[in-house]
């Protein structure tokens, strides 16, 4: 089962806050199809937030065809985003763990962390890399 | 289908003093309505209208398509918590909900098994002796208890805690997922925000904002650019609320399309901000609203 | 609601059943010796514990300025001040159910205990009523049973003034005000009128009681003509002066000879209970329309 987390003051619309934390789920593989997301009532007990607003978040995913909802039942999986890539999920987790390490060890801070991962990020992208 | 509340030309005067005026409101059925506004803005004063606890001055109100308060039947169907939950203090929990199973023909037993399989109360213990949250919890489960429509509640989470405050709305929140209808006014955005999806914004008094939250969101931008002073904006764009620094303007607008003025950078606002710009723009005078109203 | 109403005043009716009680068993217990004293000596000189026990008469004039002050005003007025009003008035029962039956309890509270008491105190006081004067206006109030009428009255007047002003200890303190007046006012103005008083021809300088509540006494000459300044009159014709010895006697003896009497307009002890129920009817009937007001004003009263 996901737990969901709402944070109002992040600037980003609850709804989207749901669906994308089911997303991340679908692609690290904590949902699998076939997995039931909670109900409704389940969520809004959980994290005290407008129900609508759940409804909301599992229509957007619905309408990605990535959950299905059965009346009266719930809201399953129907899709997966995790892909053939999940096998490698173990060994790039370990190799930038490894590397975080070494970033420590050099002196970076979080920030400084954040700051150069972003960095890179960016150059990847426009070297057409990632 | 009926409205939860529905209000025309309401007003209500203590002695010379207009509380609230010209207020026109329809809130649909099944919504989490968020009341915003300063203090004196008039909340408490809409809130006891509609539950009936007072008389309109002026105009008509109608809750679940009746007058409110005009009965048994009338009182049957909406629950009400008031500010900082009133109840009566010399009387244990216990008596608070054989109070509640005497005045109230429809009942509802379980809300008593469950006030005490989650806050784990003495039943014997009596109402004064209990802790805000406590208290809020007991106020909402005896308004809940009657098994209303609708449920009015004012400032509930005011004088709590924030863990008894989100317990708070943990509760409510599950009831709203069974489909009733909810009312409450709060100072909390980041609450308002979380919980509702129908918001109405009061200040000296009147509306100035009411509607659905993603739709009014969906209509209204912030635009930051170059300062320009004074500002004209395209016809479908209402200033809503503008700021002049000696280099730079920030402006709320309402609009009816896309903003596509390229020296603007437009930006979408979140219910915290958009509520504020309301709420300003009727305390300062140079950036008066210049259009108030619900959405189609 | 009656079990929110019982709920709320069971303290109160527990208090004020057991003082009830307890002035029973004290007034009980002294009867018979009292009648014995009274039967024995004639007197209507009390000694000892009798003077104590007398003056729970004058409590039983106080009794329901106290119902209303402490039972009538907080009734809606103590409510609104905790708010508690804002709780009971959302509840699946309308505002003057509510009230009704608050007041329904708390009346009959009231009348079955204030009755208690004046009935054991008009049973205690016999022996002396029937030696003295129960009509007059020091004992009226607190025998029979005005008693209940007045108290019946004050609460629905403490009521009231407690949903108009919505403060508990204003409305206290304007209820004791109001109820002390027009108690006062109907006793000075009303009750004489009530019934017809009796004129009784009587011997000028008669210092015997009559037994009854006197109104007024004038003093006319043979003629029925009223007369002034009869005294001096009198001793100039019969040539009486202070030194005369026994000079009252004397004066007496010479009005009769002049045909000089008094006129007094009195209710005699035989109205008594005819007054009491025309007085309790009346108060009782107050009490019903400060009610009613009540009940018309709660529907639109804010909370």
């Amino acid at each position: 089962m996901i737990e969901f987390r709402v944070e109002t003051t992040s600037g980003i619309a609850p709804y989207r806050q749901i669906a994308e934390q089911v997303r991340h789920g679908l692609r690290l593989g904590i949902l699998d199809v076939g997995d039931q997301l909670p109900t409704v009532k389940e969520v809004v007990a959980m994290v005290a937030i407008n129900p609508n607003t759940v409804s909301k978040a599992y229509r957007e995913l619905e309408l990605e065809g990535l959950v299905e909802g059965r009346a009266g039942i719930g809201t399953f999986v129907t899709r997966t985003l995790a892909g053939p890539s999940l096998a490698a999920h173990g060994e790039l987790r370990r190799t930038l763990l490894a590397w975080l390490e070494s970033a420590r060890r050099a002196g970076l801070d979080d920030a400084s962390i954040d700051a150069l991962v972003e960095h890179a990020f960016h150059d990847a992208r426009q070297d057409g890399v990632a | 289908m009926t409205d939860a509340i529905e209000a025309t030309g309401l007003g209500k005067r203590y002695g010379r003093r207009w509380a609230l005026r010209n207020t026109s409101l329809r809130v649909p059925e099944g919504r989490v309505v968020g009341l915003v506004g300063s203090n004196g803005a008039g909340k408490t004063t809409l809130l006891h209208l509609s539950v009936g606890l007072l008389d309109p001055s002026e105009g008509h109100i109608t809750v679940l398509g009746d007058r409110p308060g005009s009965g048994a039947r009338q009182l049957a169907r909406v629950g009400f918590v008031a500010q900082d939950a009133p109840l009566y203090n010399r009387m244990s929990v216990n008596e608070h909900f054989r109070m509640g199973v005497r005045l109230n023909p429809h009942w509802d037993a379980t809300v008593e098994v469950d006030l005490h399989d989650r806050l784990d109360l003495d039943p014997r213990q009596r109402a004064g002796a209990l802790s805000g949250g406590q208290r809020a919890q007991l106020a909402l489960a005896l308004a809940i208890g009657k098994r209303p429509e609708l449920l009015v509640l004012d400032e509930p989470v005011a004088s709590l805690d924030p863990l008894a405050r989100r317990e708070f709305m943990q509760s409510l929140m599950s009831l709203a997922a069974d489909g009733l209808s909810v009312v409450l006014s709060s100072h909390l955005l980041s609450d308002i925000e979380r919980v509702c999806d129908y918001v109405i914004v009061l200040a000296h008094g009147e509306v100035r904002l009411a509607g659905d939250v993603d739709a009014l969101l969906a209509e209204h931008r912030v635009l930051t650019g170059p300062r320009r002073d004074p500002l004209r904006l395209p016809a479908g764009q209402t200033i809503i609320r503008e700021r002049h620094t000696d280099r730079q303007s920030t402006v709320v607008v309402r609009t009816t399309g896309e903003v596509l003025d390229p020296s603007w950078t437009v930006s979408e606002l979140g219910l915290e901000e958009l509520v504020l710009a309301y709420m300003e723009s009727a305390t300062t005078p140079t950036t008066r609203l210049r259009s108030v109203g619900s959405p189609p | 609601m009656t079990w929110l109403a019982w709920r709320q005043f069971r303290l109160q009716a527990l208090i004020a059943a057991s003082a009830a009680v307890g002035v029973l068993i004290a007034l009980a217990a002294s009867r018979n010796h009292l009648a014995d004293i009274y039967s024995a000596t004639g007197t209507h000189e009390l000694t000892g514990v009798y003077v104590w026990l007398r003056l729970l008469g004058t409590v039983l004039i106080g009794v329901p300025a106290a119902i209303g002050a402490f039972w009538g005003a907080p009734l809606v007025a103590a409510e609104i001040e905790a708010h508690t009003n804002q709780l009971a008035w959302t509840q699946s029962v309308t505002r003057r159910r509510w009230l009704g039956t608050k007041l329904a309890i708390t009346a009959l509270v009231a009348a079955v205990t204030v009755g208690l008491f004046t009935a054991a105190f008009t049973r205690w006081a016999a022996p002396i009523d029937a030696l003295g004067n129960r009509v007059g206006t020091a004992n009226f109030g607190q025998r029979g049973i005005v008693p209940i009428g007045y108290a019946l009255f004050a609460l629905a007047l403490g009521a009231l003034l407690g949903l108009v002003i919505r403060r508990t200890l204003p409305s206290i303190a304007a209820t004791v005000v109001v109820f002390i007046a027009v108690r006062m006012a109907f006793q000075q103005l009303v009750r004489p009128r009530l019934i017809a008083p009796v004129e009784m021809s009587t011997p000028t300088f008669d210092h015997g009681s009559l037994g009854g509540w006197i109104l007024s006494t004038r003093t006319v000459d043979v003629n029925g003509r009223m007369i002034d300044g009869f005294e001096n009159e009198i001793a100039t014709i019969c040539k009486i002066t202070r030194a005369t010895p026994d000079y009252e006697r004397a004066i007496d003896a010479c009005a009769r000879g002049l045909g000089v009497h008094d006129i007094t307009r009195m209710h005699p002890p035989d109205h008594f209970w005819t007054l009491q129920y025309y007085e309790f009817g009346i108060f009782v009937a107050l009490a019903a329309a400060l009610a009613a007001a009540s009940f018309h004003i709660i529907r639109r009263s804010p909370a």
